[in-house]
C-alpha cells in the first residue's frame, strides 16, 4: 500500500526518514549521516535533531531500536528505526520527487520556441 | 579530555535543563551523549571546528527551546479541544478555575463590608478576572469551566460601558468620576484577547468556542450563569448586614459551579444549573424586595418580583431543559 505524505516533506525530515532507510542507527551516526548525504550542507544541532525524532515518533514514522552497532563507549545510546508507516512515507516521497525531476528534465529539454 | 571539552559538556549539560520537562526526561540525556560525540571529533579537528560546533549548538539553542515549549502548549491544547468535545466530568484544576470567579465574588463582597479599603483593591482583582479567565479559557481552547468568565467579562464590559462609577477608587486615586466609561469597559478584555492571540496564534478557539456551546445545551445557561454574581450583587448592594446574604449566595454559587463541572451525565448538569438557579435567583429578588417594602414600600409586590425572577430563570435555564429534550428525543429515536 503506497502512503501519500499529506504535504511535501521538509528536506531535514525527509533525511532523516532516508538515513534510516537501510538500518537503524542512535543520534550521533543520524546527524553524521545527513550531513553525508547532504554533501555536506544539512548540518544538525543536537537540539534540532531531537526536536524533528520527537514529532516523528509522535507521528509514528520512527520507533525506538536497538542500536545494531556494537558500543565502543561505555555511553548509553539509543537507536531509531523507520516504521512501516515511515518507510512508506519515505517511499511516496521519493516516488513525487522522482515524477518531479521527470518533469522538470522533459520541460527544460524542450527546445524554446 | 581538555579542562575546555569538560566546561563546554557541562554548560550545555546546564542549559538542556531549559527544555520543557516532557522533553527533558525523554532526551536530554540522548542529547548529552551525541554532543560529547561531536565535541570529541571536533577536538581532532582543530579549534575553528570547535567554535563552529559550539556557535552551532548554542546559538540555536533558544530557538529550540521555543520550538519545544510551543510543541507542548500546541498539544495541550489539542488534548483540551478533545477533551471539551467529551461529556467528562472535570479535573480538580478544572473545577477549581471554574469555582474560583465564584468564590472571589463572595470574599470581596465580604471584605467590602468588614474592610473596605482591603475590600476596595480586591474588587479591581476581581472586576479583571474574567478578562483573566477569558484568556486562559481562548488558550485553553475553551474548556467547559471558562464559560461563565466569558459571560461575566461580556456582561461587565456591556454594563460598565454606559455607567460612571463616582466614589470608586483605585488605591484612593477616583476613576473617571461621573464620566461614563464608555470604549474603556472594554479594554481588559481587548488586552486579554490579544494576549491570548499571541500565545495561541490561532482562532480555532473562536470556532470551538461555539461549536462547544452547540454540542452541549447546558454551556449556553452554564455561560449566563456568569451574570449571577452581577445579579446578585445588582440586587443586595444597598441592603444592610449584605454579606450574610452574600455569604450565603457565594456558597451556593460555589456549589453550583462544583456540581455542575463534576457532573457526569445531562440530567445531572441541568438538575444542578436548575436547582442553582432557582436557589440563587429567587432568595436575592425576593430578599431584597421584602427588604425595601418594609423599610420603604415603593417597590414591586413581592408577587410581581416572582415573575421577574421567573423570567431570568426562564431565559438561563431553558437551553439547558432543551438540551435535555433533545437528548431524549435522540434517545426515543434511536430506541
Amino acid at each position: 500500500m503506497k502512503t501519500q505524505p499529506t504535504s511535501p516533506l521538509t528536506e531535514a525530515t525527509f533525511l532523516i526518514l532516508l538515513s534510516l532507510s537501510p538500518a537503524p542507527k542512535h543520534g550521533y551516526a543520524i546527524m553524521k549521516e545527513v550531513k553525508a548525504l547532504s554533501k555536506g550542507r544539512v548540518v544538525f544541532s543536537t537540539g534540532t535533531l531531537y526536536g524533528a525524532i520527537r514529532r516523528l515518533l509522535e507521528q509514528g514514522w520512527l520507533k525506538r531500536a536497538t542500536d545494531p552497532k556494537p558500543n565502543p563507549t561505555d555511553r548509553e545510546r539509543k537507536a531509531y528505526a523507520l516504521t512501516e508507516k515511515g518507510r512508506r512515507v519515505v517511499n511516496a516521497e521519493t516516488e513525487r520527487l522522482r515524477s518531479l525531476l521527470a518533469t522538470a528534465e522533459e520541460r527544460t529539454s524542450e527546445s524554446p520556441v | 579530555m581538555s579542562v575546555l571539552a569538560r566546561l563546554f559538556i557541562r554548560v550545555y549539560s546546564r542549559t538542556l535543563n531549559l527544555y520543557p520537562p516532557k522533553f527533558r526526561a525523554e532526551f536530554t540525556e540522548e542529547m548529552q551523549v551525541v554532543f560529547r560525540d561531536s565535541l570529541e571529533e571536533a577536538l581532532n579537528g582543530g579549534m575553528l571546528v570547535v567554535v563552529l560546533l559550539c556557535l552551532r549548538e548554542f546559538g540555536g539553542l533558544p530557538f529550540n527551546i521555543f520550538k519545544e515549549f510551543w510543541h507542548e502548549l500546541q498539544g495541550k491544547e489539542l488534548i483540551m479541544l478533545h477533551e471539551n468535545t467529551s461529556g467528562s466530568p472535570a479535573t480538580t484544576g478544572q473545577v477549581v478555575m471554574g469555582a474560583l470567579p465564584f468564590l472571589a465574588f463572595g470574599i470581596v463582597m465580604i471584605m467590602l463590608e468588614l474592610a473596605p479599603t482591603l475590600g476596595g483593591a480586591l474588587l479591581w482583582l476581581w472586576l479583571l478576572l474574567p478578562a483573566i479567565g477569558f484568556g486562559i479559557g481562548w488558550v485553553q481552547g475553551f474548556p467547559r469551566w471558562s464559560y461563565p468568565y466569558v459571560g461575566m467579562a461580556l456582561i461587565l464590559a456591556f454594563y460598565i460601558q454606559n455607567a460612571s462609577t463616582p466614589g470608586l477608587n483605585f488605591f484612593g486615586i477616583p476613576v473617571f468620576g461621573r464620566e461614563l466609561w464608555g470604549w474603556r469597559s472594554w479594554v481588559p478584555l481587548a488586552v486579554a484577547f490579544v494576549i491570548a492571540l499571541v500565545i495561541s496564534r490561532s482562532l480555532k478557539p473562536f470556532v470551538s468556542f461555539f461549536i462547544n456551546l452547540w454540542k452541549d445545551w447546558s454551556i449556553p445557561s452554564y455561560f449566563m450563569a456568569g451574570a449571577l454574581p452581577w445579579l446578585v450583587s445588582g440586587a443586595l448592594i444597598e441592603i444592610d448586614r449584605l454579606y450574610y446574604f452574600m455569604v450565603t449566595l457565594a456558597i451556593l454559587l460555589v456549589g453550583m459551579v462544583i456540581l455542575y463541572l463534576r457532573s457526569q451525565s445531562t440530567w445531572q448538569r441541568v438538575l444542578v444549573l436548575t436547582v442553582g438557579v432557582i436557589a440563587i435567583l429567587f432568595p436575592a429578588a425576593l430578599g431584597s424586595n421584602s427588604y425595601w417594602l418594609a423599610h420603604h414600600g415603593t417597590f414591586s409586590t413581592n408577587a410581581e418580583m416572582f415573575v421577574q425572577a421567573g423570567k431570568v430563570a426562564l431565559v438561563m435555564l431553558l437551553p439547558a431543559w432543551l438540551e435535555l429534550f433533545r437528548r431524549s428525543l435522540g434517545r426515543l429515536r434511536r430506541a
